[in-house]
């Protein structure tokens, strides 16, 4: 299999992990752009990143330290991302609530509550303990209800 | 409504809808292929994929590095101590929300890009990435001590650095290995190490630091220095604070018997097995070693001491049971653990820092005693050293780290990181939070972060100066983390100087010469000369001081219409054309930079650009160009500029380019090639990677950093339309610039401080147009000065940045064109020719028909 092949096939099989992960944490505009630098990264040092066991995790960490840097110059979080002009089929408040949350917890209660990744899965990707990732949902999922209300199914 | 889940899925997919999906991005990333990089537009603007040959972003390359930093480095700071002459000003704002990065326009804090690998017995990779690391800093009537160290590769020195501005320019003390250690020192079987520098305090006129040694042994080492400039190590060899086995150090103070130290001893294999250490002495070259002193047999690691109330009082962590705890001393050597109250219900915490107020003391810690689980920031206060009580911990403290605290004017400054996974460690690349406080119970989070990782944290003159480390804008290697030292300051902005003086005296409304009859020129002892291209084959000298005037030719210098006739390049001047020449300023002793068209400055510090249009006339043929040191030594190949525009100006690693594409930098070294703007740009100055800039109206200024591409446009004070002409300040800091009423005509020097990012001065005089700024080489004066080419008359306006007074006179010179400002110490080689002999009438040029001359005003 060609360098090439591999590359697709490893953007087919996670690619999308890592484009919701970055654009939970950090919006429509600077996640997608992180996963364009993750992914020309990875692109770039495909010698490097195939040997690896954990590629999804490393690149999803190229495009986490690119997108913290990003960040800090343009601010743009998940809630300011703009949404279709119809009614949304979310709380409207939902977008403010999430970003009240930092990166982690944002990323972390995307992929669990919303994908429903396993912790484990989750803990792979972003490079944390299993048991950090479970802190983040707590606590990302608790200021969630808080900032939505307590009547919610969740 | 679905369930919250649902909703979450919902909202991300709908922020990927229209989104490139992963795959397409790769399709494009291997269909696009591109040698270089094209970055396009201002600042950071970018295309979001490139090909596999490009050079990753910096962003990029060091995101993933996770370095296994196996050697300690310590950074300090040392900065030339020379004339206290810092402005004394009443200050008339407090901003804490602004905190700026101090420039390093020299490089002092600059690491090397060199990250090393060393395969280890057990098979693994040891991975060593470079960086200066800023630990601690003081403050002392001699000005500003920071210590730390460099590291390169594996390998680290201790390093000093000084400053006599109060924090606003450093320099960094020479390295000596006999006392800051060498980089192929013996450290036994160790993969990597060295010396490091953890902390610095001054008293009694001496400044005492501490640190580290992996050099025969691993262990502690002090030094001492008197003037913060020559430093001497206490032997290490001798083992002046250590023994046996790893003994690290963690804290100083002034007090005590004179200096204590605390630290801990670990023996044998067993880490946790620490035995608290204290170090004192009277001088801080003989030291004395209690190994039983705090609180004997309890086991505890301390981690800072203060002053409180003549006590010493220290703070840290029980080792048996990883709970907080603090303990006093009156002498050093006898302490006494003290209570600690705490009703929080939160887990238990370490304590990291600790500062003392005119009311007590706060301290500030880890909420957790282990790195492996979430920790959140724990507050403790005092009022007497004695009593403790931990406080219930706001939001804001959740998932993050507590760096360093500081209490000044504007009240409790703690910057703050969020929770990293590595640990405390490896975080310099992370973005730091300052938070305040002005009681130690209530916090806000300042709209600022800053770019790096804060070590220590002081006040100076109502200032808060951090100091750290920070990403350094080349990382070459994303296994390694390369990071630079970095101050930065927030605080009181200084006054802001507003003087406009009457237009100058006329008779028939032309102007007529004026200026004092008799003193200095100025008013006041300026201590320069300026230097006058007199747009032909020499200069016209003028001390102020003593109202000489002094014509003479220069060697190379030449009449033509090039960009560059005359500028100061180091200690000499840069002139002519077809074969510049660098020209010593104090001997004038001229050397040949080459056979080439023209010069244009660089941004690196003694060296020119060469530029060579094959046609021996500008804008037609084939162009080359290359740099040159001031010895005329070629320092890179000749690079084929053909077609690519006009050549302005040196940047950082290449060249700014103007074409009818736009404005371009070429930076040769990396082969990026970025467009500032698709019409004019006018360089003001360059300085490093600082380019000074307008787009082509010219109605703000632009700050462009052109290895980070980061730019800051600022607007001109207001009653002005457009920049004219301009210059950075030695240091940097300043930017002195020309700025035009374009109804009126009238202009006005405006000084523009980048570390404030406010306007310190504008000041200004009707009725003059003036072409030209120059700074004098101390920074603390800057002159502008109208073009007289073929006129007899020149208006110089003075700005004195200390004592913020402005001055303008009108003399009777012609032919003064472009000013350099140099020390009046060389006026000898200038001033001791004919004078009076045969000697123009002022106003009349040149001076190849008359040869050198002097008179007098």
């Amino acid at each position: 299999m060609s360098y090439e092949d591999e590359c697709r096939e490893f953007v087919t099989k996670e690619g999308d992990g890592l484009q919701r992960a970055l654009i939970a944490g950090f919006g429509r505009e600077v996640g997608q752009e992180a996963l364009s630098e993750a992914l020309a990264y990875g692109w770039a040092h495909w010698e490097r990143v195939r040997s690896m066991e954990n590629r999804a995790g490393y690149l999803y960490r190229v495009g986490y330290r690119w997108a913290l840097r990003a960040r800090t110059r343009r601010h743009p979080v998940i809630g300011a991302d703009p949404v279709d002009s119809d009614p949304p089929s979310f709380e409207p408040t939902l977008p403010d609530a999430l970003r009240a949350l930092t990166e982690r917890q944002r990323t972390a209660v995307v992929l669990v509550e919303g994908y429903a990744w396993t912790y484990a899965e989750v803990a792979l990707l972003m490079g944390l303990s299993r048991g950090a990732v479970e802190t983040h949902v707590r606590r990302g999922m608790r200021k969630l209800r808080k900032a939505l209300g307590v009547n919610f199914d969740v | 409504m679905s369930d919250l889940g649902t909703q979450l899925r919902t909202h991300v997919d709908s922020l990927v809808e229209g989104l490139d999906d992963p795959l397409r991005l790769m399709d494009r990333l291997i269909d696009e292929s591109a040698p270089t990089i094209h970055v396009e537009g201002r600042g950071d603007s970018r295309s979001g994929v490139s090909g596999p040959r490009r050079r990753p972003s910096a962003v990029a390359a060091f995101a993933l590095a996770v370095a296994l930093v196996i050697a300690v480095v310590t950074v300090t700071l040392i900065t030339p101590f020379g004339d206290e002459n810092t402005t004394t000003t009443v200050p008339f704002g407090v901003d804490i929300g602004e905190w700026a990065r101090v420039p390093d326009p020299t490089g002092e804090f600059t690491a090397e890009t060199v990250v090393e690998r060393v395969t280890q017995g057990d098979g693994g990779i040891a991975i060593g990435s470079s960086g200066i690391f800023i630990e601690s800093v003081v403050d002392s009537p001699m000005g500003l001590v920071a210590v730390g160290a460099e590291q390169v590769g594996l390998r680290s020195v201790a390093a000093v650095w000084t400053s006599g501005d109060r924090g606003s320019t450093w320099s960094r003390v020479p390295h000596d290995d006999s006392v800051f250690g060498a980089f192929d020192d013996d450290i036994g079987p160790a993969i990597g190490g060295g010396w490091s520098i953890r902390e610095v305090v001054f008293s009694n006129g001496r400044f005492v630091a501490v640190g580290m040694a992996s050099a025969a042994g691993v262990g502690p080492v002090a030094w001492y220095s008197d003037d913060g400039r020559t430093w001497i190590r206490v032997s290490a060899e001798d083992g002046p604070l250590g023994g046996d086995g790893l003994t690290s150090v963690t804290g100083l103070v002034a007090g005590g018997p004179g200096f204590v130290a605390v630290g801990g001893f670990t023996s044998g294999n067993d880490e946790n097995l620490i035995t608290p250490l204290v170090w004192t002495s009277e001088d801080g070259e003989t030291w004395r070693t209690y190994a039983d002193a705090i609180p004997p047999g309890s086991g505890v690691i301390v981690a800072k001491l203060v002053i409180m109330d003549g006590a010493i009082v220290a703070v840290g962590q029980h080792q048996s049971t990883r709970t907080a705890a603090a303990w006093s001393s009156e002498d050093g050597f006898t302490w006494h653990s003290v209570d600690l109250v705490d009703t929080t219900g939160e887990p238990p915490g370490t304590m990291l820092d600790v500062v003392v107020t005119r009311e007590g003391a706060v301290a500030v810690g880890r909420a957790s005693p282990s790195l492996n689980v979430l920790p959140d920031i724990a507050v403790w206060t005092t009022e007497d050293g004695r009593v403790w009580r931990r406080l219930a911990p706001p939001d804001l403290f959740d998932e993050r780290r507590a760096g360093p605290v500081a209490w000044g004017p504007a009240g409790f400054i703690l910057p703050v990181a969020d929770w990293h996974p590595s640990g405390s460690s490896s975080t310099e690349d992370e973005e730091t939070i300052m938070l305040r406080s002005i009681d130690g119970e209530n916090w806000e989070e300042l709209p600022t972060t800053l770019s790096g990782t804060v070590r220590d944290l002081i006040v100076v003159d109502s200032r808060y100066l951090a100091v750290g480390a920070a990403l350094g804008p080349e990382q070459p290697d994303p296994d390694g983390l390369i990071l630079d030292g970095a101050v930065w300051i927030a605080g009181l902005v200084p006054p802001r100087t507003e003087a406009t003086l009457p237009p100058p005296a006329t008779a028939d409304g032309q102007l007529v010469a004026s200026f004092p009859q008799e003193g200095p020129i100025f008013g006041e002892r300026t201590g320069m000369l300026l230097f006058f291209d007199d747009g032909l084959e020499g200069l016209t000298a003028f001390d102020p001081d003593s109202r000489l005037v002094a014509r003479s030719t220069v060697t190379g210098q030449r009449a033509g219409d090039e960009p560059y006739s005359m500028i100061r390049v180091g200690d000499k001047l840069v002139v002519g054309w077809a074969e510049p020449h660098a020209v010593d300023i104090a001997s004038r002793e001229a050397t040949s930079l080459g056979e080439a068209t023209i010069f244009l400055p660089a941004a690196e510090p003694d060296r020119v650009w060469l530029i060579d249009h094959a046609s021996g006339r500008l804008n037609d043929g084939p162009v080359t160009a290359w740099q040159v040191d001031l010895d005329g030594r070629a320092l890179s190949d000749p690079i084929d500029l053909t077609g690519l525009g006009d050549e302005v100006i040196g940047i950082h690693g290449g060249l700014a380019i103007q074409a009818s594409t736009g404005f371009w930098l070429h930076e040769f070294d990396t082969g990026r090639i970025t467009r500032l703007t698709d019409g004019a740009g006018w360089v003001i100055d360059v300085k490093g990677p600082d380019l000074v800039w307008c787009s082509m109206s010219c109605r703000e200024l632009v700050l462009t950093n052109t290895s980070t591409l980061e730019s800051r446009v600022r607007e001109l004070p207001a009653g002005y339309d457009f920049l004219h002409a301009g210059g950075l300040s030695p240091d940097g800091r300043y930017v002195a610039a020309l700025i035009v009423n374009a109804e009126s005509g009238d202009r006005a020097l405006w000084v523009y401080d980048r570390l404030d990012d406010a306007t310190a001065a504008v000041v200004s005089q009707s009725g003059v147009a003036l072409g030209y700024v120059a700074w004098s080489p101390d920074g603390h004066q800057v002159f502008a000065t109208s073009g007289s080419y073929g006129e007899p008359l020149t208006t110089i306006w003075r700005y004195d940045l200390v004592d913020r007074v402005f001055t303008a006179v009108t003399l009777p010179l012609g032919n003064t064109l472009r000013p350099v400002v140099v020390d009046a110490s060389v006026a000898p080689a200038y001033f001791d020719q004919n004078f009076g002999a045969d000697c123009p009438a002022p106003g009349v040029s040149p001076s190849q028909t008359t040869g050198p001359c002097t008179f007098g005003l």
